[in-house]
């Protein structure tokens, strides 16, 4: 395409360039502000229209009116009429969506509309982040040509997995965040990229969670909880990164490390850490026998667990490697002694191995140990990297930093300033969708070019109408009312009263976060967090329930004290937390034996236990 | 006229493929590091790119950033299955990225864009396109307005019935 020159050869500015150049500008921008631009000039008034990236944040309407609620009703009247009023020929690229938490054990129906609305627009992309856990309804997930899925903090619940199975026959790349598993078996035929983090896998009653994805080449596997799920059939597996933490949820929970181990031995590239977890033993009677033999592994990572007892895990590894060409060690300085033993025989033989890069904090004496380990083994100086790092990068994964700065700035900056930050998280993430979009396994990326679209155009016009009011009632009805737009309107509107009912309780809620001065960031989300428990408290309330009530917010001890990488992706959590039974002067069982084992934490059951939520309200005097 | 050059091969063994600048500058650079530009991949697949490719859109300034782009990129794409790779190395990706759209003025970022348009840099473009979108980002349109010099041709009561019809994007 020729590139428009700037008019008489001067300075070229934004309106000099061509409309699907700005339209994919648009494209990175948040919905409301893309619609914004209509007001701009002539030529921008419908480009919204057009749009076929879609990003509707739920924090973009956050501080909009004085309620949590208020917000949610504003942001789900928004984006139901931007899905309205969008060019209906066009289809969807690609639909990111963060959307307010709704109460437990109730479907979102505007969030259910919305997905199976861009999935029968054929979205092969799907991003769903929930502020505080939501379920959705499974049956929503039915579209040939969704590709990639994400979904952070939602209710996986049984027979998820097996809908996801059948209705996404083409689904490569799925990506679960901070979700509750429900399901005991996480299978699919077609799925080649799984990540896992952070997902609570304590809800699998009975068996642990099984995984079979035998076409997956990458599978990250970071920080489950509850349970670790168990590897059945992995056997394209190419890479692999697994990160087991020293979980509260893991208490007494063993981890099987020789099967864990088994499952992956058949990766080239493979990221191992475990984070003191818990009852993991190695005796000296199997000493051997826990690491099976990696016979294509060519790059390890390694976390400091494999340098307890005179570096026991690490020469394992490397005797179990032969192909090792690069190795990579981690060390934090906490040091756990999880995998211990003795060995008779030291000496490795790793022939290939070229690089051993070491990543530390600061100055850690261990480097030098390890040094010396290498040294002895006949490695150069020039082979050997060290990386020395500050702070948290060793652990957290940018996505995970991201979050939490993003959360923080939320917290404390006004509205106005919120969006950059916003977007610079979301630069992130196209950054992250480059990689994968690079990377062998997904050759088959979607693509958003416009040919793409009119291939998919011309494909949709040929499907009758009628086949998708079948797979979702619902859609139809949001998608050919344009005419009775305003019916569809008060209903939005309308839908959420039920919650303003309440909205006297929220209204003390502490809004001097701003105000006062620069105090720790700890208290701001402290209150922030109270200000949606708050919030929370109207929409947990079931219709029927009359009385308004108001919850004793006692901000957690056991919360209180969670490592703040923990505490950022559990504000969900912390909810129902402040609602749960007991209280600084009555801990209950749980927080009791986890304080009095010093494990800062509360039990995952405890606080996911929305029934018990429900049980406690406390009639308000007066109110 | 630049065959000769053309033919010519580093010592890595990879294909040398001079890019010409609209203002005649040259570069010269390799097969791999040339092919992140689909067009000039499909290029290669043709076999016509003997002569040097001829770039009559991209100005030798832009053309030298592309260029310092994609021979940045170039390990990256290829390392791109090694998911265990350091992460320094991607760290740096990430500051040389920030820093060259960072700094720049907007005649030269849209330049930039159009040329990775041309060219078809996927992540190019998409880097640029970002940096415009975090400017528009948090400002009235007003401030839009400003900022990218774009010409309000609305009537104040046009503007006004266009705020009012789509209302549910501008209520504060």
């Amino acid at each position: 395409m020729e590139p428009e020159q700037a008019p008489g050869g001067g300075r070229l500015m934004l309106s000099d360039l061509p409309d699907d150049l700005i339209r994919r500008i648009m494209s990175f921008l948040y919905a409301r502000q893309a619609v914004r631009t209509c007001v701009l000039s002539r030529r921008w008034r419908d480009l919204w229209r057009s749009l076929t990236r879609i990003n509707a944040d739920f924090c973009e309407f956050k501080g909009d009116t004085r309620t949590w609620v208020g917000d949610k009703a504003r942001f789900e009247k928004f984006l139901s009429a931007l899905l309205l009023r969008r060019d209906p020929v066009l289809l969807v690229d690609k639909f990111w969506l963060r959307c307010p938490s709704c109460s437990f054990g109730v479907c979102s129906l505007d969030a259910n509309l919305w997905i199976s609305h861009v999935l029968q627009l054929q979205a092969p992309v799907l991003d769903v982040r929930s502020v505080g856990i939501s379920r959705l309804n499974q049956a929503v997930f039915t579209s040939q040509y969704l590709r990639r899925l994400a979904l952070s903090s939602v209710v996986l619940s049984k027979g998820f997995f097996n809908q996801l199975e059948m209705g996404c026959p083409e689904l490569e790349c799925l990506f679960l965040r901070d979700c509750h598993i429900h399901d005991h078996h996480i299978s699919s035929q077609t799925l080649k990229i799984l990540t896992i983090n952070i997902s609570d896998f304590s809800f699998v009653d009975k068996y642990d969670c099984c995984i079979s994805t035998p076409s997956a080449t990458a599978l990250t596997l970071f920080g489950p909880q509850g349970r670790v799920p168990l590897l059945q059939d992995m056997a394209s597996l190419v890479s692999a990164s697994v990160y087991v933490a020293n979980d509260f949820s893991n208490f007494g929970t063993a981890v099987d490390v020789h099967r864990l181990l088994t499952s992956l031995s058949g990766v080239k590239y493979l990221a191992l850490d475990f984070d003191g977890v818990n009852e993991v033993q190695i005796t000296n009677e199997n000493n051997m026998q826990w690491c099976p033999e990696f016979i294509d592994l060519v790059s390890l990572t390694l976390g400091s667990w494999c340098l307890e007892s005179n570096f026991y895990g690490l020469t394992v590894f490397l005797q179990n490697s032969p192909k090792l060409e690069k190795l990579t060690l981690k060390l934090n300085k906490v040091h756990t002694r999880r995998i211990v033993g003795k060995l008779k025989e030291k000496s490795f033989t790793c022939e290939r191995l070229k690089v051993v890069e070491v990543i530390c904090i600061g100055d850690d004496p261990l480097v030098n140990c390890v040094e010396e380990f290498f040294f002895n083994s006949g490695m150069t100086s020039l082979q050997i990297r060290i990386n020395h790092l500050d702070g948290y990068e060793l652990y957290e994964p940018r996505l995970y930093r991201d979050e939490y700065r993003r959360r923080q700035y939320m917290a404390k900056t006004p509205k106005s300033h919120f969006f950059h930050m916003a977007s610079t998280n979301s630069l992130e993430e196209t950054t992250i969708c480059h990689r994968c979009q690079a990377s062998p396994h997904q050759q088959a990326a979607p693509t958003s070019s416009a040919e793409t679209v009119e291939e998919r155009v011309a494909h949709r016009k040929k499907r009758s109408g009628p086949k998708k009011a079948k797979a979702s009632p619902n859609t139809k009805e949001l998608r050919s009312n344009t005419p009775k737009e305003d019916t569809t309107r008060n209903a939005v509107a309308a839908r959420p009263k039920a919650g303003t009912r309440f909205v006297g309780d929220i209204k003390e809620r502490p809004d001097n976060a701003s105000k006062k001065g620069n105090g720790a960031h700890k208290r701001r989300r402290r209150q922030t967090v109270q200000r949606y428990d708050k919030a929370f408290a109207g929409v947990f309330t079931s219709p029927t329930q009359n009385t308004p009530i108001s919850t004793a917010i006692e901000y957690h001890p056991c919360i209180a004290s969670l490592p703040w990488s923990r505490g950022f992706i559990m504000d969900s959590w912390l909810c129902s937390s402040a609602r749960a039974t007991c209280s600084t002067e009555r801990p209950c069982d749980t927080c009791r034996h986890a304080r009095a084992t010093g494990n800062s934490s509360v039990h995952a059951h405890h606080l996911f236990d929305g029934t018990s939520l429900r049980r406690r309200p406390q009639r308000r005097t007066g109110g | 006229m630049a065959a000769a050059a053309a033919e010519a091969t580093t010592d890595g063994g990879g294909k040398m493929i001079i890019l010409i600048s609209a203002d005649g500058k040259r570069f010269e650079v390799t097969e791999a590091v040339a092919s992140q530009s689909q067009l000039i991949s499909n290029m290669i697949e043709d076999d016509c790119t003997e002569n040097g490719v001829r770039l009559p859109n991209v100005d030798g300034d832009i053309l030298t950033m592309v260029v310092d782009y994609c021979n940045m990129h170039a390990g990256d794409a290829a390392a791109a299955g090694d998911t265990m790779k350091a992460s320094s190395t991607e760290e740096e990706l990430k500051k040389f990225d920030a820093e060259l759209v960072q700094a720049l003025e907007n005649p030269v970022l849209f330049k930039l864009i159009l040329a990775a348009n041309f060219l078809n840099i996927k992540s190019l473009l998409d880097m640029t396109c970002q940096r415009v979108a975090d400017m528009m980002s948090g400002k009235t349109p007003e401030q839009m307005r400003e900022t990218f010099s774009i010409e309000n041709d609305f009537t104040p009561e046009e503007e006004a019935a266009i705020r009012q019809e789509n209302a549910w994007a501008f209520d504060d």
